[in-house]
């Protein structure tokens, strides 16, 4: 029997439509290459009967979860009993095209061993001028951002070298996951993605840009219309972020401590509730463990604090591109 | 990763085992930690990733403390056994902890201290008291969630379990092949460490009694000797053992064996256990088909209904064995009935499929207690 050349890690949790949707157009664009594709999908405790009403294919594997134990944990699932040498992680609600697969195929196969993600050109689906990521990225100050968020794509500049892959779609090379150890779970959701391409980058792997992969993205389907919950989540992924992977010199803990209050005042601004502080506040909550991962990093050799930081991204900067991102959003 | 407490191949790590390639099927890689040299590092060698093996000092009685090298020694070595789990923690760094016992209590304190969800699950129903309730308030501190074999050790552990979860797990036991067949000589096994709580000296009294009235049923036991706690059984056994009526290959001793290299050739298993979770050998009969003579302790009368799918009888009662197992002799349409079953409940009800199922939701569970958003895992900790 052939060796499965992709696997597909879908994580589900009431994903509604999306869900048939998502696998079907990934299916059909599979099915335009010569690989061997397997489906794993990942059930996170829906109740919509979303996954029940998929026709499995032979190659599909179903990971059923009581609980939704977070993004984290259920895409680790999908890595573990995934067989294929590359793993697809892909949103439910990521409109994909026809020659998306096909193009992340010939980049796979045209990849040496040290590339370890692939990035396609993720776009809003309400506006497919717009870039929605382009992978991502932390700046030397250790503060993580989408790679082109928010600009029109004619504009946008993202190079063949990109930090890291979105797991809102990306492929990842199997081996390498499994040699940094996998996904941090801590995360619940949110940065996990982040976190993982720092450790790939600290290991010595890279990531690719492929702008011949063009997918469709809105963002928060999941979380969608659950603001608090969101913006505590977010909160509490970025303060652990920094925790676990964050430059520890004063000038970079000052220009986060800036950057991060000007975030909460965005977030509760835009109707975020008090979900910004009560996230940071559950995060240290985590400090045991978060010290523990970091030992454990520095005695597998995983130097964390050596990665090629992008430059600073500055403040105004940020917030002109989450208010673009708003208004696009807005504008639907 | 799983922190074994004992070295031997005995019923709590064996359950775990079973179901490590079923936990697979969910995403979970499972390695382990050995408490030093023995049988069970031999077992899982090469078959699972080994995070890390030490000899263990602690022990969990007074006996136990000044057995060799003596107490002093021991705690001399406590504090370089328990860096030696931390430093397994740091290079298997796992996504969950599962100390297998209430024994492995001192390791998951260490994992617990490296802010790790951390699994407790009791395969045991320890003698109440003040010990007992001790060590349950500690362990329900110290674990998200706390697993208890049976329904009964689940109900031990929630009268200490605070707002830690309580799930029940059921052990399960692999699809035997073949349902055995009547074989022409009828022989009476028993499964068990030697000792005062598994009621080896009630199974030799009721194998004396049974050997008075019928001569040509022959008993075999299973199990290693374990009488540094039961001293004073040493002598009584000694004297039933050297009886007439057990000698000559009236009741013969194998030590420690697989169950399953024994059970075919048996017509009836014994569980004659004073105190009892859930025990694996009375499954693994079911599941094999052979009929059951269980004492009614702890977890048992949740695998066995009495005359449906077994015998149950009082624990401490030599004489309610011999006479069930006279009356099964005798009575081989009724042994054939219990056996079938008996085998047709094990296949359904205690499978191993089902125990990853449980272990699963409860990782899961720890997971998000212990590291999941506050906002979320409040809707966990009353989910068992």
């Amino acid at each position: 029997m052939s060796a499965v050349e992709l696997s597909v890690v879908l994580v589900a949790w009431d994903s509604g439509d999306s869900l048939g949707r998502s696998v079907q157009a990934i299916r059909a664009s599979a099915e335009r290459t010569n690989a061997l594709v397997e489906f794993v999908i990942v059930d996170n405790a829906s109740t919509d009967g979303a996954v029940d009403a998929l026709a499995p294919a032979s190659t599909d594997v179903v990971v059923r979860n009581p609980i939704n134990a977070g993004y984290g944990a259920a895409a680790a699932q999908g890595a573990s009993v995934a067989s294929g040498t590359w793993l697809l992680f892909v949103n439910p609600d990521v409109v994909v095209e026809a020659p998306f697969v096909g193009a992340l195929v010939d980049a796979a196969r045209a990849a040496g061993p040290e590339v370890s993600t692939l990035v396609p050109d993720m776009r809003y689906t309400s506006n497919p001028q717009l870039v929605n990521s382009r992978g991502v990225t932390v700046d030397e100050t250790g503060i993580p951002s989408e790679v082109d968020a928010g600009i029109e794509a004619a504009n946008a500049g993202a190079g063949p070298d990109v930090f890291g892959g979105s797991t809102g779609c990306c492929l990842i090379r199997a081996a390498a996951l499994r040699a940094v150890g996998g996904f941090e779970l801590c995360y619940f959701a949110y940065l996990e993605d982040v976190d993982l391409a720092q450790r790939l980058q600290a290991a010595g792997y890279t990531s690719r840009f492929v702008p011949d992969a063009v997918v469709l993205h809105e963002g928060s389907a999941s979380l969608a219309g659950r603001s608090y919950l969101k913006s505590h989540i977010v909160a509490r992924s970025r303060r652990l972020f920094f925790q676990l992977n964050a430059p520890r010199t004063v000038r970079a803990a000052t220009w986060r401590a800036l950057v991060e209050t000007g975030h909460a005042t965005v977030s509760i601004l835009a109707g975020g509730g008090f979900g910004p502080l009560t996230g940071r506040s559950d995060a240290l909550r985590q400090h045991s463990y978060t010290r523990f991962a970091r030992n454990s990093r520095r005695k597998a050799g995983d130097d964390v604090s050596v990665p090629p930081y992008a430059a600073r991204t500055g403040l105004l900067e940020t917030l002109r591109r989450k208010r673009t991102v708003s208004r696009e959003l807005a504008d639907r | 990763m799983v922190l074994f407490h004992e070295t031997e191949v005995l019923g709590a790590s064996t359950s775990v085992l079973r179901v490590v390639e079923e936990l697979r099927r969910y995403g979970w890689s499972v390695s382990c930690w050995v408490p030093g040299a023995g049988p069970l590092l031999d077992h899982v060698v090469g078959g699972l990733p080994l995070a890390g093996a030490a000899e263990r000092p602690i022990a969990v009685s007074g006996r136990g403390w000044r057995k060799p090298p003596g107490t002093v020694t021991r705690l001399r070595s406590t504090p370089a056994y328990l860096r030696a789990v931390h430093d397994a923690l740091l290079s298997v760094r796992p996504h969950v902890v599962h100390a297998n016992t209430l024994h492995s209590l001192p390791e998951a304190v260490v994992a617990r201290h490296c802010g790790l969800p951390v699994v407790l699950q009791s395969h045991e129903l320890p003698e109440p008291g003040l010990k007992r309730d001790a060590t349950v308030m500690v362990a329900a501190r110290v674990a998200d969630v706390l697993v208890g074999v049976s329904d009964a050790v689940s109900s031990m552990l929630r009268r200490h379990a605070w707002r830690t979860p309580v799930h029940t797990v059921l052990n399960g036991v692999p699809r035997s092949s073949q349902p055995p067949l009547l074989a022409d000589e009828f022989i009476v096994g028993s499964v068990g460490t030697v000792s005062w709580v598994k009621g080896t000296d009630v199974f030799l009294r009721a194998a004396a009694r049974i050997r008075a009235e019928m001569p040509e049923i022959r008993f075999e036991h299973v199990g290693s000797g374990d009488l540094d706690r039961d001293t004073d059984l040493r002598e009584p056994l000694a004297a039933l053992l050297d009886d007439d009526l057990l000698r000559d290959g009236g009741m013969t001793m194998l030590g420690a064996l697989p169950a399953e290299t024994v059970l075919p050739r048996w017509s009836v298993l014994v569980s004659s256990s004073r105190s009892d979770g859930f025990p694996l050998a009375t499954l693994e009969a079911m599941s094999a088909g052979i009929p059951v003579v269980a004492t009614a302790v702890g977890g048992v009368p949740e695998q066995i209904e009495h005359l449906v799918n077994g015998i149950l009888v009082r624990p401490d009662d030599p004489e309610a064995i011999s006479s069930w197992v006279l009356r099964l002799h005798r009575d081989p349409e009724l042994r054939q009935r219990l056996g079938s079953e008996a085998r047709r409940r094990a296949l359904t009800e205690f499978t191993t499929a089902r125990q990853a199922e449980g272990l699963h939701r409860a990782y899961l569970t720890a997971l998000t207690l212990r590291l999941g958003p506050s906002v979320v895992h409040r809707s966990h900790r009353y989910s068992a």
